[in-house]
């Protein structure tokens, strides 16, 4: 019992002393051709770049690996490995290479590396998530030294898009390598700005400048990327100098950071939106009953049940409050700069007794019960922003509970936890991102009905179905016609909003923090890229 | 069989009455000892009238604000005209308040799994010491098998298995923390019941649940009181572990440890308070019972000249 005590004390006086190690190395100016280190928040699970498609890998792998071609900072298309692009009928698109592109180790890019880069891509052994996603469609051939077809099952209008996602590997060395090989950089051979140096994982990746890379050269000749992925201490590294860059600022700190004379901040609305999802299948919802815990019929099937909850939840509070700049209000499924958005759509505000009354038009008077489920650790702050949305509910008359847990629990539950595997939830917290760039993912997969055998409605945990709109998407995304595709598309997303088939709650922004000498002008698909920050001046 | 014999030990309960009074005053010779029940008498009070003193139900999402969240100690309520002494956490929730709820949390948590805990763990420990044999060995390699695991893991895994809520808290504390029990209570019976009097005892026929309960459990309840008061702490700062790790109570009705996760994320933006304060509430109180726990062994125990 005496150690017990001596050791109790001892670690009380312990947790006294430094609650936050900094280290305490001198901050370094960067300049031009020297080293920029980065500090990630998340740690790339993997150096092989079809391996896993998650942001923190996207951003390694693209220093490495070209892609044919590329998405810029506003996710617009701009020439990659491939000079120039046009689709010559509506299921044939044709690539032309540019001449000059090499590996690191020499090789000439060709069109066969790029075909071999999409199988390998579909199938790579032991992958977490591949791509086949956005190429199960497509069969490539090689019409010429410099020309790529790709042919399409259906007419699809944002192939180079889709074929943005794949980064290209050599051939010759891609056939025998497995991912471990990627790991322990032998493989990892790409034809990109920065060349791969060293890789431990869970410590360091160092890069070093490719001085034959194809187009313009970036300004630092070393890049250093380190984990850190606790908010705090990422921040406490890069006003320590430690690091020049971080990624994700927490949103508790974007306000003294900006008072820091010696940091600047660099901004992106991300291509994701953050909102509550009803269950809209069932006819009788597991979590939404009487205030007294008996069955009632699920009130989310009631249009005006929907729309009371999405006058009551004051959307610009929660993105001033408790994201404190960390996100802009949302009021439909993708900002404005997302092909598809649509301007016309309103942001509304808030309106307590409104919404109680249109609750009371729906037939309850006295509210009814029902829990609120979601991660509480996947997005920015997500547990207070659900414990804001009940507080707004409550005052409408919603007796709700919050219940917060682990992502990897939480997803498996939404998708197939309930009764005979279909989503469990009957109101929740998710997010979406349109990973292409264009509304039409955020379309097809939450909104349009679920069926199983075509993929369509892949996220759509709330079961939403209105076969109206499911027309619309279909016929937007078999149209080749830019002008005629945005029009549909603005027409789903007004429909959607028309139906409340979610409520928008916002777009995360994420936050770069850099030393005040680096320029940056933010991105909008959350990748941190060595490329994209300069040496100011 | 003899049908009824008069017990010898009978009156043992009036005769402990004298050196009760003996041991509480030898109690109170210690200052620290002393200081140590205070805070914690002064604690449970502060937690029982929690609502008496509390200007805000932190529990209840209509009485908060959004808009008055992330204030400064001091400041004062834009709402409701009162001032939030320890400020309030990003829902608008008065710190003040919700320590003295998350007390009661933490408190009853912690009372209620160790006392369930120390029953099933004397009972079982008691009945291995007396009955020896096969029943001792399945109950102590049961205790083995519960003490090689980590605590917290397992607390963890029956949390993930059964979710939230905090039935399930007291249940997987209990779950942990009754081997402990099991083991002293074997231990102290074991030697307790080599001694003349239980072997009197049994020549005299006295039945075994009469000897467990009325010669063998009151002489071994000194170090199982010892244990329960170090329990409870434990109990408690186990809770604020897996409240603080996001699998203990509900979010929206924080104990300590959640309190302390939910403001941690603050730290580094200078708003300690958020954190700060539960901190503090949560180490004294285990300061406390800790103290108190560590007296009373001094004080129970024989061999220690006190």
């Amino acid at each position: 019992m005496e150690l017990d005590r001596r050791i109790f004390l001892g670690g009380m006086g312990t947790l006294l002393i430094p609650t936050a190690f900094l280290p305490a190395s001198p901050a370094f100016a960067v300049e031009l051709d020297g080293t920029l280190t980065i500090g990630m928040s998340t740690e790339s699970s993997s150096m092989d770049p079809h391996w896993h498609i998650q942001t923190a890998n996207s951003s390694v792998s693209q220093h490495i690996f070209d892609r044919i071609v590329h998405l810029d900072k506003n996710q617009i298309e701009v020439p990659g490995l491939a000079e120039s692009w046009q689709s010559i009928d509506s299921n044939t698109w044709e690539f032309t290479l540019r001449d000059g592109a090499t590996f690191h180790n020499g090789d000439p890019v060709t069109v066969e590396d790029l075909i071999f880069s999409y199988e390998r891509a579909s199938n790579v052994p032991g992958a977490i998530f591949n791509l086949r996603a956005y190429l199960g469609d497509k069969r490539f051939e090689k019409v010429g030294d410099r020309t790529l077809r790709v042919i399409t099952e259906h007419a699809n209008p944002i192939v180079p898009r889709e074929l943005a996602t794949t980064a290209i590997i050599s051939k010759r060395i891609g056939e025998t390598a497995l991912p471990e090989d990627y790991n322990s950089g032998e493989a990892c051979i790409g034809s990109g700005p920065y060349k791969f140096v060293d890789y431990v994982p869970g410590q360091v990746i160092e890069l070093e400048r490719n001085e034959e890379y194809w187009g313009e050269l970036p300004d630092w000749s070393r890049v250093v990327i380190r984990p850190i992925p606790t908010g705090g201490s990422r921040v406490a590294a890069l006003q320590s100098g430690d690091v020049n860059v971080i990624d994700t600022v927490p949103p508790s700190d974007v306000e003294h950071l900006e008072n820091d004379s010696e940091i600047d901040l660099g901004r992106g609305t991300a291509n994701r939106m953050i909102f509550l999802f009803f269950d809209h299948g069932r006819d009788v919802s597991p979590y939404a009953t009487a205030k007294d815990g008996s069955e009632i019929p699920n009130p989310f099937k009631s249009r005006l049940v929907r729309d009371a909850f999405d006058l009551a939840i004051d959307k610009k509070a929660i993105a001033a409050r408790i994201l404190s700049g960390n996100g802009a209000p949302a009021e439909q499924l993708v900002p404005a700069g997302i092909f598809g958005h649509n301007p016309d759509i309103p942001l509304r505000n808030a309106d307590t007794a409104k919404a109680k009354a249109m609750l009371e038009e729906a037939g309850y008077p006295d509210g009814f019960k029902v829990t609120l489920h979601g991660p509480n650790d996947r997005f920015i702050r997500d547990s207070s922003v659900m414990q804001a949305a009940a507080q707004m509910l409550a005052r409408i008359g919603i007796d709700i509970e919050v219940d917060a847990m682990p992502a990897n629990i939480f997803y498996k539950r939404a998708s197939s936890g309930g009764e005979g595997g279909v989503p469990e939830f009957s109101f929740f917290l998710v997010g979406y991102g349109a990973a292409t760039g264009e509304v039409s993912a955020a379309l097809r997969n939450l909104i349009h009905t679920y069926d199983a055998s075509t993929g369509f409605g892949s996220n759509n945990r709330g079961r939403y179905s209105n076969p109206e709109i499911d027309l619309l998407i279909e016929e937007g995304m078999a149209t080749l016609d830019d002008v005629r595709r945005e029009e549909i598309y603005k027409t789903c997303c007004a429909m959607t909003v028309e139906d409340v088939a979610v409520v928008p709650l916002y777009y995360p922004i994420s936050v770069w923090g850099m030393q005040s000498d680096i320029a940056f002008e933010g991105r909008s698909d959350e990748r941190t890229l060595a490329m994209d920050f300069n040496a100011a001046g | 069989m003899p049908v009824d014999l008069v017990d010898p030990f009978a009156n043992e309960a009036e005769e402990t009455a004298r050196p009760m009074r003996d041991l509480i005053r030898s109690y109170f010779r210690s200052p620290i000892g002393t200081f140590g029940l205070v805070l914690m008498v002064l604690i449970v009070l502060a937690a029982v009238f929690a609502p008496f003193l509390s200007f805000q139900n932190p529990y209840d999402l209509l009485q908060l604000d959004i808009l008055d969240g992330q204030l400064k100690p001091g400041e004062t309520s834009a709402a409701y005209g009162y001032p939030y002494m320890l400020g309030t956490d990003d829902q608008g929730r008065d710190m003040f308040s919700a320590i003295l709820y998350g007390l009661r949390i933490s408190l009853g948590v912690g009372i209620l799994s160790a006392t369930t805990a120390a029953l099933i763990g004397a009972t079982l420990g008691l009945v291995a010491a007396y009955h020896g044999g096969r029943l001792e060995s399945i109950i102590m390699r049961l205790v083995d098998f519960q003490l090689s695991f980590p605590t917290i893991l397992v607390a963890l895994m029956i949390l993930a298995v059964m979710g939230k809520g905090i039935g399930n808290v007291i249940l997987a504390l209990v779950l942990v923390e009754w081997a402990t029990f099991a083991r002293t209570a074997r231990g102290v019976g074991l030697v307790e019941s080599r001694k003349d009097y239980i072997e009197a005892s049994h020549v005299l026929g006295v039945p075994s649940w009469r000897i467990l309960l009325r010669h063998l459990l009151p002489n071994c309840i000194p170090p199982l009181i010892v244990i329960a008061t170090v329990q409870v702490a434990r109990a408690i700062s186990l809770e604020a572990t897996l409240s603080f790790l996001g699998v203990g109570v509900p979010i929206t009705e924080p104990s300590l440890g959640l309190l302390i996760s939910n403001g941690y994320q603050y730290m580094f933006s200078g708003m300690y308070w958020m954190s700060v304060f539960p901190g503090l509430a949560l180490l004294v109180t285990i300061v406390a019972i800790n103290l108190v726990g560590d007296r009373l062994r001094d004080v129970l125990n024989p061999r220690k000249d006190t």
